[in-house]
């Protein structure tokens, strides 16, 4: 009798003890930022931060406007924007980091340090720039099915690197490349048109500061050599000239001085080696595979030739690309694609380059990119 | 033998279990900041001093069962009573106990640490260490059959999460491990001691050795155990040294955890969370175990019952977690609970093995004479 009463009281006791919320958080009283978008103020150091946060209200109105506020850091923005909702200000969702042009090309990290301090946001969040004010994109007012256009920015992003058109730029990535000694980090670009948000192309950083922006062609070849293609897909266009001769066969002639060609399915691998370590000399030999799906005028495919010719031009049209953005980068004295580390992880002691070394180095760097490519196919008809 | 350990047939258990035990008292807190402390070091040849100190821990084992078995189904105090006599005998059982405190107040007050930062930041540590120390009474008033069960048990819910880090493991660039061995000897040494640190634990089976009913396979299962335990380590030390940037590891407290911040499920969005509050899995069988070793060693020097001890240490412990209250102090802690453990885990067992020699050789004589 004695033992069931004692159990009792342990059972409630632990009833009583145990229950309970640690830290209530409801849902609808909790404004749960997706996006922050950041801009210069109109102030010395003074930051102007926008941000979009869910709605869970019945009626969905369809005007949407972020909160804003000032601020001498992003912290200090986002501890601002409190006083400007009824709403409890949350970032576990948060899921892209907008920076207008103008702070990007002063620097972003000391905007950036505070988010990747905070241990309740996720490293998976998109890091960005943007080529109009950030709070202008994020004033974007259709974004398809998405709750609001922070999630949109994510799933657009995540649509386009998925796709592989960009590479992929998380905060974790932005973070590990900023630290490196020898690389330099690269982010997506973001623009607004008909009041849509788009992906532009790439932003490329010399340690924490925009030093140019690359369209989607051009990020094409950066993904070549940074990254692996799995199914890309790639637009060319190819001088008419020399293959008049396989054209003949289909009226009418083709009177163009070019045409499109579109390599699909595109595989690609990329390897960087140190050639000649005296002369600062690099190798980088990338293998491209691809199916052609689409050309604008009729050639004669079945001849082995042609298909060689292809090969042949697509290679060269790959290899002045790339060499045209390494000396795009050169120029500007970023090096986005990491040769410093290739050249650090080689050499031991005193021959590796510290960070002034390398910057002093990078234009220094010689190239010898090598492109193999090969067609597989094209399509389901000759 | 002065003190004849009888320990009754239906406490023991078979020596397969001191698989789970030694890789759970092993895996704990430390693994999470393994990696740039480590890193520190000896950077990208990080992995090279985890496997060197490895096959110095797995030489240690095998010294701490040769003496165990030397002196035939006691424990440690049985045999520094034969070695040393009563009084010194005695005086290492406290610094022992001692030492078993100061491991046990770091594990705890680390993890409650993890809590506070990464889940509850306004939340008191005390409560939260107070809730763990109520599970650890539970499991000594169960006593040893329980602990085995629940380190054999907790391995089983926890293991999984380490092959979660396949995830970070895809996202490695190999030029972070490269050139191989450009390791100094300045860094080698320091690296050999921050990466003792993480093998401080195999102590425990000099108490626990009178209780395993299959003597002879206690080598093969403690030595696999710790062997689990060193692929872990290295998969942790290798994925960061590949995950982060150099200068990004060096500035992380807890790479491991971070690592857990790129991994995201449909289901599941945020693991690090997840994974710190399951981490409770990792930490309550090393911290059960070593209010085990501190109950037991009080048991054998003073004969208090361990069911009484316990509350005396949940008290210790939790004036000690409120008195903790700063990241430095828990450093320093932590820097107290490191030096003593490679006395006590790495010299210790050195110290002991000349007596254990000169006992068998005196024995193999007597035997011959006999």
């Amino acid at each position: 009798m004695k033992n069931k009463i004692k159990k009792f009281l342990i059972i409630v006791s632990t009833f009583m003890l145990l229950t309970g919320c640690a830290q209530e958080r409801i849902l609808e009283q909790l404004g749960i930022i997706t996006a922050i978008g950041l801009d210069k103020g109109e102030e010395e150091r003074e930051v102007f931060g926008s941000f979009v946060t869910y709605k869970f209200s019945q009626q969905l109105s369809n005007e949407s406007t972020p909160i804003y506020s000032y601020g001498r850091t992003a912290r200090d923005a986002y501890n601002q924007a409190f006083s400007k909702t009824a709403k409890q200000l949350v970032t576990g969702q948060l899921r892209a980091v907008l920076y207008g042009p103008e702070l990007a090309k002063e620097g972003i990290w000391p905007h950036l340090n505070g988010l990747q301090r905070n241990q309740f946001v996720t490293d998976l969040l998109y890091v960005t720039v943007t080529d109009m004010p950030a709070k202008e994109v994020l004033s974007a007012q259709i974004y398809e099915e998405a709750p609001n256009v922070g999630i949109y920015i994510y799933k657009l992003l995540d649509q386009v690197v998925g796709k592989e058109q960009i590479i992929d730029s998380s905060l974790h990535e932005f973070t590990k490349n900023y630290m490196k000694i020898g690389a330099d980090p690269i982010t997506p670009v973001l623009s607004k048109k008909d009041d849509r948000v788009i992906v532009t192309g790439l932003g490329l950083f010399q340690d924490d500061r925009l030093m140019e922006i690359i369209d989607l062609r051009e990020a094409f070849y950066v993904r070549l050599i940074l990254d692996e293609f799995k199914a890309g897909e790639l637009q060319v266009e190819l001088p008419t000239e020399n293959y008049r001769q396989f054209m003949e066969d289909f009226d009418p002639s083709p009177e163009e001085e070019s045409f499109e060609m579109t390599v699909q399915q595109v595989r690609s691998s990329s390897t960087i080696t140190v050639k000649e370590p005296e002369n600062n000399r690099f190798g980088l030999d990338i293998n491209f595979e691809g199916e052609i799906r689409e050309l604008n005028k009729e050639i004669d495919l079945e001849s082995e030739e042609v298909i060689r010719m292809l090969e042949k031009d697509l290679s060269k049209i790959i290899e002045d690309n790339i060499t045209k953005i390494l000396e795009k980068t050169q120029e500007l004295n970023v090096d986005s694609f990491g040769f410093g580390t290739f050249w650090n992880s080689t050499f031991k002691g005193n021959k590796k380059l510290s960070e002034e070394e390398w910057r002093k180095e990078y234009p220094n760097f010689q190239f010898d990119v090598n492109v193999k490519t090969k067609i597989l196919r094209h399509g389901i008809t000759q | 033998m002065k003190n004849p350990l009888n320990i009754p047939e239906h406490l023991k258990f078979r020596a397969s279990y001191l698989f789970f035990i030694l890789f759970n008292i092993l895996i704990g807190v430390g693994v999470v900041a393994l990696p740039r402390r480590v890193f520190q070091h000896a950077k990208q040849d990080s992995w090279l001093v985890i496997i060197i100190t490895a096959v110095i821990a797995h030489l240690l084992l095998a010294i701490i069962i040769f003496i165990l078995k030397t002196y035939k189904g006691t424990d440690l105090y049985g045999i520094l009573q034969e070695t040393f006599g009563n009084w010194l005998a005695k005086v290492f059982g406290y610094l022992f106990i001692v030492y078993f405190f100061i491991v046990y107040l770091s594990a705890l007050t680390k993890y409650t640490e993890f809590i506070v930062v990464f889940i509850f930041p306004q939340h008191s540590r005390f409560i939260i260490g107070f809730l763990m120390t109520i599970l650890i009474a539970y499991c000594i008033y169960g006593g040893i059959r329980v602990i085995v069960g629940v380190c054999f048990l907790f391995f089983l819910l926890s293991f999984w999460l380490n092959g979660v880090l396949a995830v970070p493991a895809t996202m490695i660039d190999t030029n972070n491990y490269f050139p191989l061995f450009e390791i100094d000897r300045n860094g080698l040494f320091n690296g050999l001691l921050v990466s003792a640190y993480s093998f401080l634990g195999i102590e425990v089976l000099w108490y626990l050795y009178p209780y395993i009913r299959n003597k002879e396979k206690t080598m093969l299962y403690s030595q696999l155990g710790l062997f689990a335990t060193v692929i872990a380590l290295l998969g942790y030390v290798i994925i960061s040294i590949g995950f982060f940037a150099p200068k990004q590891l060096e500035s992380l407290i807890w790479p491991g955890f971070v690592m857990f911040k790129v991994i995201s499920f449909s289901v599941f969005e945020r693991l690090d969370i997840f994974a710190v509050s399951f981490w409770k899995f990792i930490i309550l069988p090393n911290l059960i175990l070593y209010a085990w070793l501190m109950t037991r060693s009080l048991k054998r020097i003073k004969h208090i019952k361990q069911k009484h001890s316990i509350w005396g240490i949940i008290i210790l412990s939790s004036i000690g977690l409120h008195f903790i209250d700063t990241q430095r102090q828990l450093e320093h802690l932590l820097k107290i609970a490191d030096y003593s453990g490679l006395f006590f885990t790495f010299l210790f067992p050195i110290l002991l093995l000349p007596f254990a020699i000169i006992k068998r050789i005196r024995g193999a004589k007597n035997e011959k004479q006999n």
